[in-house]
């Protein structure tokens, strides 16, 4: 068994929409989770991981109000970081002798697609002391070092920072435009979070689909 | 109602604009929409056409109870597509359109490539569960339907018997067969659209779907002449091909697809801005020759033979066609009035239908006015798609003001709207959890609001100008959203459409008296359908393909001239 991307996006904003994000959220959660897949990295399992978590501490977040705590021990999400962050509220870094500290993220790997497309050439998203990422341009990922721990780390200060130079050995491939099977754990927690968002059915409801009390053979 | 001339106080050439969004973009006139030469199922007729596609049957297994696999191949110069169906023996009080049906009479794939036996082993264990299936990459579409019992019955009763079914009922049905749901573009492991959006024959919007309903018309007649062999091989006989061209392919739409016109507001606005603009590029012909004129004529007649044919139960669209009639008789009385000296002849006309005509007639006319103009607007059918994959980014130094102006602009039509009466929020948009699928609920009626989709923009516009009118702090939109996160969706809705004329339906998709069938209608119409008939506010039935050739008949006609029934001498 194997998932389109398509569907899994339409499946990823329901799902985040169902942990309790804002549909405004919750859509660019799931532009992120296909934007990542695309490019051969785990963003789905990095939603997955984050949903459940976020769902019994997003109470707890600290709340962006456009001043960075680095100090904090309860770390940001990620979507409102990357949304602060390609809104244009937290500003990137354009000297080659600055960095831009991000403070502790949850599920940073969820950031990269933010800090990506927002990026000037040159510069890389650091999880920890892990360099993850050269944006080279708009959209454009150009490679990544696959430490697995490094990109579904739970948590861990992020910085935005020019690199010397690219790493070597990780051209990407094309595209993987599918979820293979062994994502199909991730898919039923997606579900699960997703039927948050259904209505239970009741009489009514059933009364009122379409079709309900007419004859429908001709 | 004065001569057509009256209608010519232009002072040529006139200068044609695109229609206003606030005509066209109202429920009640897109409730009104026709199929035209730009709807999906006529452009993909003519690419296949052009590009000389060929059609077979590889495979026939169907048994002597109508149940088995077969498979029909659409071969073009760069690929080959398979329709692959099995079809089943469904006991009668089983057949339901509805979605929470779990069993039809056929069920279809459109396989990428051809088929052999290892994948039809596959599909045969996912395809006929539908939603509680997988399919795979190599599969485009997932498709099922229903037999019309009534008239399959009939039919392969009068083939059975040496004789041909009865030429008012098939008018009457139009169809042996209506598929209850076409889902394509990656849904349930599908190929997602990147995988064959690019492929020349699949330009536009739903091209693959409208080759699988297409060929599901091509089985429903083989299916009824198979089964009118099997009741008697001696006397049976082939529908008489002028018979099976009157069938088409029903198909019977839900809420499922509403939303759909305001989940898409960027492809909404491509395709009907390419059917604006080529009303306007028909307006502005200066000269149409006798022999275009007389075309248009007999078309009008045709288009009188195809309204007597549409008989509808619902009386709201009974009235709607009754107009359309009178409509139609009126205008080719005017129609008669042009002649090759007629200066914008098109424009005068449209005017008059503005003027003089119901709103289902003035859609009708202008789907007829463009008829004989192919080599102009023919090419905008490339343009009547978009690419929605990614998220348009939020422009967060925009300043609040200018996002609010912005707002005022695009959404003024809300603006009159009081949303703090009961009957402006009426009905809530929610997903079902029982099948997953659209419905409309009431929302002082229902405990729903936990559940409620984006579905109002007009309504969600509103109450982001409140709140900017309260942010006197926030400079700019990122800080906006700092504030008031929960705008996050109608601030980009907002600006991705500040462009685009067309993308927001100008109307309260909230309201009490609000017609799902309207958003149903206006996104068939640009599949192709016809023959409309709402069975109730939310459901309706109509016709694809009726009177289009069949695959082993599209060398030898021109689809494009057979949209409306003949005129009989």
């Amino acid at each position: 068994m194997s998932w389109s991307l398509g569907e899994t996006g339409a499946l990823a904003l329901k799902a985040a929409r169902g942990a309790g994000m804002t549909w405004g959220l919750a859509e660019e959660a799931s532009e992120a989770v296909v934007w990542l897949q695309a490019r051969g990295l785990p963003g789905v399992s990095a939603l997955c991981r984050y949903l459940s978590w976020y769902q019994l501490q997003n109470s707890l977040f600290p709340k962006w109000t456009g001043i960075l705590y680095e100090d904090n021990t309860i770390p940001y999400c990620p979507f409102i970081i990357g949304t602060a962050i390609s809104d244009g509220a937290i500003k990137i870094p354009t000297s080659v002798n600055t960095e831009g500290s991000l403070g502790l993220i949850r599920q940073p790997l969820l950031l990269l697609p933010f800090v990506s497309t927002s990026a000037p050439e040159g510069y890389g998203l650091y999880v920890g002391n892990f360099f993850i990422s050269v944006a080279l341009g708009k959209e454009k990922l150009l490679s990544y070092l696959d430490f697995s721990n490094a990109l579904l780390l739970d948590e861990a200060e992020c910085f935005i920072r020019p690199v010397s130079k690219a790493p070597p050995n990780f051209e990407l491939k094309g595209p993987p435009l599918r979820l293979p099977d062994c994502y199909g754990g991730c898919i039923n927690v997606f579900n699960t979070f997703a039927g948050k968002t259904y209505a239970p059915s009741t009489e009514q409801s059933r009364s009122t689909g379409a079709g309900a009390n007419s004859i429908d053979d001709d | 109602m004065g001569t057509l001339q009256n209608y010519n106080q232009d002072t040529p050439p006139p200068k044609v604009n695109l229609r206003p969004s606030k005509l066209v973009m109202r429920l009640n006139r897109m409730g009104a929409f026709h199929q035209s030469r730009l709807s999906f199922l006529r452009v993909l007729l003519r690419k296949l056409k052009t590009e000389n596609w060929s059609f077979d049957q590889p495979i026939w297994r169907i048994n002597n109870k109508g149940v088995g696999v077969a498979t029909y191949c659409a071969r073009g110069p760069d690929c080959t597509y398979t329709l692959i169906v099995f079809s089943h023996d469904l006991k009668d009080d089983l057949r339901s359109d509805r979605v929470i049906a779990k069993a039809w009479d056929a069920t279809f794939t459109l396989f990428d490539g051809e088929v052999d036996e290892e994948q039809i082993i596959r599909l045969r264990s996912s395809v006929p569960l539908q939603e509680a299936g997988r399919i795979s990459e190599t599969e485009l579409v997932l498709s099922r339907a229903n037999k019309s019992l009534r008239l399959f019955s009939h039919v392969r009763k009068c083939l059975a018997s040496g004789a041909q079914p009865n030429r008012s009922m098939i008018d009457q049905v139009g169809y042996l067969m209506r598929t209850t749901a076409v889902y394509g573009a990656g849904k349930f492991g599908a190929a997602d659209l990147d995988c064959w959006g690019g492929r020349s024959e699949f330009l536009g919007s739903f091209q693959p779907e409208m080759l699988t309903v297409w060929l599901i018309r091509t089985f429903s007649v083989d299916l009824v002449e198979h089964m009118a062999r099997i009741d008697s091989p001696k006397t049976c006989v082939k529908l008489d091909p002028e018979i099976r061209r009157k069938l088409g392919v029903g198909n019977a739409t839900g809420l499922g697809m509403a939303p759909f016109l305001i989940n898409h507001p960027t492809l909404i606005h491509s395709w009907v801005h390419a059917r604006e603009t080529a009303l306007a590029r028909v307006r502005s012909v200066d000269l149409a020759n006798a022999t275009t004129l007389l075309n248009f004529k007999n078309l009008v007649r045709r288009a009188k033979l195809s309204a007597k044919n549409w008989t509808v139960t619902d009386p709201h669209q009974i009235k709607k066609v009754e107009c359309l009639r009178g409509d139609l008789d009126v205008l080719l009385e005017k129609s008669l009035e042009l002649s090759g000296s007629t200066l914008y002849p098109w424009n005068i006309l449209y005017k008059w239908g503005m003027a003089q005509m119901s709103i289902e007639g003035q859609e009708a006319l202008i789907s007829l006015m463009m008829e004989p103009y192919g080599a102009l607007i023919d090419d905008l059918s490339s343009t009547m798609s978009a690419d929605e994959t990614t998220l348009n980014r939020i422009d967060g130094h925009q300043t609040t003001s200018a996002l609010k102006e912005l707002v005022r602009k695009t959404y003024d039509w809300a603006n009159s709207i009081d949303f703090d009466t009961a009957a402006a929020r009426a009905r809530i948009w929610y997903i079902s959890e029982e099948k997953l699928e659209p419905r409309l609920g009431e929302r002082f009626e229902e405990e729903l609001e936990h559940f409620e989709q984006p579905l109002s923009p007009g309504y969600d516009a509103m109450k982001l100008i409140h709140d900017l009118s309260q942010s006197h702090k926030c400079v700019n939109v990122a800080e906006f959203l700092l504030s008031f996160p929960e705008h996050r969706h109608i601030v980009r809705r907002v600006q991705t459409i500040a462009t685009k004329e067309y993308a927001e339906i100008q109307d309260n998709t909230i309201a009490a008296e609000m017609m799902p069938t309207d958003l149903l209608r206006c996104k068939l119409s640009f599949f192709g359908a016809t023959k409309f008939d709402p069975r109730s506010d939310r459901w309706l039935r109509i016709n694809l393909f009726q009177h289009m050739p069949f695959p082993n008949e599209l060398s030898k006609f021109d689809p494009d001239d057979m949209v409306f029934p003949q005129l009989i001498d």
